[in-house]
Formats: structure tokens, C-alpha cells, sequence
């Protein structure tokens, strides 16, 4: 392994960080700030095995530091996707949407609010209203339907008849 | 290495390309616009350094689609409107991030990229998107906070960041490496460092998983309304 390639690597990583950083940055959804987050790591951990097997493979510093610490990174970023999408998972049951700035204004009790600029505010949100399928009976073709009878069932005595909820 | 004073022109170049492909209220050649980001992202390609052979030619050729594929993939990631879009782009990243691993020979993290992170996280965020956003895009996906802000953010990290690499003087490599990829006894000797010098980073990971597993059922359990008077079926109000 040459030290140009090294190089390589490491402006691969840089890129790729600095575009997870932007998609963190920038995306209002809460899954795309996730995926934003895991690429930074991806382009940290490029760093990290890179130099190590440079360092390793030249002599200069023979052990397996830098891969073990990526093997750490791994971990920590498997426990964070479990518990960043359980956070998901509740802020969309609380919110019915996955908009982060939703939640801006939480924060400590004596902050300062902070005001979204207008354009990124929300446009007119409409209660999601379930829909309901229609119901009762169709009038029919001809026109000729008789007025509905209530149904009266035969097996009911008089007296039940009366007093149908004893 | 390319000239200094081509890394600013280019990062700036790229800053420009991103701020165009994120989402925002113009919406005018959506296509055409993320695709020229794409290509303004390509002049920071410029500073690899080429005075120096990289490898052999299986080794360039491969290095230079992998780089493409990865940067290209983390781009479309966080441009797309869609986050089943983002999560399969970044699906690719974590695939050319694996093969990068492989090219270098560190083939047992490619593995475990593979399997934890395409195999578990992002099927996980697979999961999560077809829970919550089943309609594709959504209206906050077709805004950005502030793009203007984080291109600026963009430009001076690549900026410091690709001046840091063509100012730093690593240790040169040896003429004649030791080891070749092919004989290099890699996953075993990485096992036995991690399970000798790193024994207690290991069962601390172990604890971290375990915590992290019992936060997330912890967080994600509905609140439960178990009170004894609740639980009991409702009477209907008309029994006389």
C-alpha cells in the first residue's frame, strides 16, 4: 500500500463526511438525518482503517488498532440505529409525521424560543381525518322502494318487545 | 497534487452543486439539477495525487470506480426526496465503503460492514420507513433548513480538510512492503488482538449493545394505561 494511495483514501473519506454533514444539516426528515449521520461515520471509519493498515503493512506501526476502533465504531452505531429509531418511531406516533422541525421548540425551561424561518415553516396542516366507508342502504334503481321497516324479530315476546333492554 | 489555490474553486464549485440539488421550493428540472451536482462534485476528484503510481492497474482502475460509486451514492442519499430513495443510495455507499475496505485488505471489516450495517441497520431503516412514510414523499421532504448555510458549511470543510491532506507529510512507505495482501494473515491476527490487548473493549461493546437493546424496547412501549378501574370492560350505559 503507497502513500499515494493513502491519499486516496483519505479524500474519499473527506468527501463523504462533508456530504453527511450537509444531509444532516439540511433534511428535515427524521430517517434521512439518520442515514445523513451513519454516512459521517462511514467516512470516519474509512479514516480510521486506512491509516491503520497503511501504518500496519509498511512496518511502521505493526497492530490492528485502528480496525479495532472501527469495530467499536460499528457498535456504538448499531446501538445508536436502535435507539434512534425507536425515538422515530415515537416522535412519529406522537406527531404523525417524521418532520423534525415539529419539534424545534423543545428545549431547556429559560432558553430563548427559536423561530424557523417562514420558509420552512409548515404549510397549512390538515388533521388526518380517518376515512370512513359509507354505510347504510342503497336506495334502489327503479325507484320504487318502499319505506324501511324496522325489523322486527319474531322469536322476541311482547313483553321484550316493550322493554328490550332488560 | 493539484495547485492550491484549485482547491477553493473547486470546493466552491461543489458547495454551488449541492445547494442547487437539495431540495427547495423551486422545483423546476429536478433531475437535471441533481444530476449536474453530481457531475460539480467531480472536480474535487482533482486533488487526488497523481505524481505517484497508485498500484497496480486492477488496483487504480478499481479504486477509481469504487470512489466514484461511493461518492456518488452519498450524494444521492441526501438529495433525494424520497428516504427509501436515501436509504437504498446509501445502501450502495455502505457497499463501495466494504469493497474500499477489501481493496486495502482489511477483509474482515468489509464483512462486518456488509453484514452489520447493510444486513442489520439498514434493513431496520427499511422497516422504519415503511411504518411511518408508506406515501413516498412527503411535503417537509421538498424543503431544506437553511441549504444556503450548509453549502457555506460544505465549502470551508472540504477547504480545510483538502489543505490539511496536501499539507501533511505522512511516513513515507517502505520501497518494498512486506507483506503482500494475499499472504497477510489478517483476520487472524486481528482475532487474537481483539480477544488479548482489547478483551475489555469487547465486553464493554457487549454491555453497550445489551444497554442500548433494553432502551429501545423501554422507548418505543406505549405508554400503558393498566389501572384497575380501566381495565375493566365498560358496562353499557342503558342496562337498566
Amino acid at each position: 500500500m503507497t502513500e499515494t494511495l493513502l491519499t486516496h483514501y483519505l479524500i474519499v473519506a473527506a468527501i463523504l463526511f462533508s456530504l453527511g454533514m450537509v444531509g444532516f444539516l439540511t433534511r428535515r426528515n427524521m430517517i434521512v438525518l439518520f442515514i445523513s449521520a451513519e454516512m459521517m461515520l462511514q467516512g470516519v471509519a474509512i479514516n480510521l482503517v486506512t491509516f491503520n493498515q497503511y501504518y500496519r503493512l509498511n512496518g511502521i506501526h505493526p497492530s490492528f488498532d485502528g480496525q479495532i476502533f472501527t469495530l467499536m465504531i460499528l457498535t456504538v452505531a448499531a446501538a445508536e440505529a436502535a435507539i434512534a429509531l425507536a425515538l422515530v418511531v415515537v416522535l412519529f406516533g406522537r406527531s404523525g409525521s417524521l418532520d423534525i422541525s415539529l419539534w424545534h421548540h423543545l428545549r431547556d425551561p429559560g432558553q430563548p424560543a427559536v423561530e424557523l424561518t417562514p420558509s420552512i415553516s409548515e404549510p397549512a396542516r390538515q388533521p388526518n381525518w380517518p376515512t370512513l366507508p359509507v354505510a347504510g342502504l342503497a336506495p334502489e334503481e327503479n325507484g320504487s322502494a318502499e319505506p324501511l321497516k324496522p325489523i322486527t324479530d319474531p322469536l322476541l315476546s311482547p313483553e321484550d318487545k316493550e322493554n328490550p333492554d332488560a | 497534487m493539484t495547485e492550491t489555490w484549485l482547491i477553493p474553486i473547486a470546493a466552491s464549485l461543489a458547495s454551488l452543486g449541492i445547494y442547487f440539488s437539495l431540495p427547495s421550493r423551486w422545483s423546476a428540472a429536478q433531475k437535471l439539477r441533481r444530476f449536474l451536482g453530481l457531475l460539480s462534485l467531480m472536480p474535487l476528484f482533482l486533488f487526488f495525487p497523481m505524481e505517484k503510481q497508485l498500484g497496480s492497474f486492477g488496483v487504480t482502475l478499481h479504486f477509481y470506480l469504487l470512489a466514484t460509486l461511493t461518492c456518488g451514492s452519498g450524494f444521492m442519499a441526501i438529495t433525494s426526496r424520497k428516504p427509501i430513495y436515501s436509504a437504498l443510495w446509501f445502501g450502495l455507499v455502505l457497499l463501495g465503503t466494504a469493497s474500499l475496505f477489501l481493496l486495502i485488505g482489511a477483509q474482515f471489516l468489509a464483512a462486518a460492514t456488509i453484514i452489520v450495517y447493510a444486513g442489520a441497520i439498514l434493513v431496520t431503516l427499511l422497516f422504519v420507513v415503511m411504518l411511518a412514510q408508506q406515501a413516498g414523499a412527503s411535503h417537509y421532504d421538498h424543503f431544506s433548513h437553511e441549504p444556503s448555510l450548509a453549502s457555506l458549511a460544505f465549502f470551508f470543510t472540504t477547504w480545510s480538510l483538502f489543505t490539511a491532506l496536501k499539507n501533511t507529510p505522512f511516513a513515507p512507505a517502505n520501497d518494498n512492503p512486506v507483506t503482500h495482501l494475499s499472504s497477510d494473515s489478517h483476520v487472524a491476527q486481528l482475532g487474537i488482538d481483539l480477544f488479548t490487548d482489547h478483551l475489555i473493549a469487547v465486553e464493554l461493546a457487549g454491555t453497550i449493545l445489551l444497554v442500548a437493546l433494553v432502551a429501545a424496547v423501554c422507548i418505543a412501549m406505549p405508554p400503558s394505561n393498566d389501572k384497575p378501574a380501566d381495565s375493566e370492560p365498560q358496562t353499557p350505559i342503558n342496562q337498566t
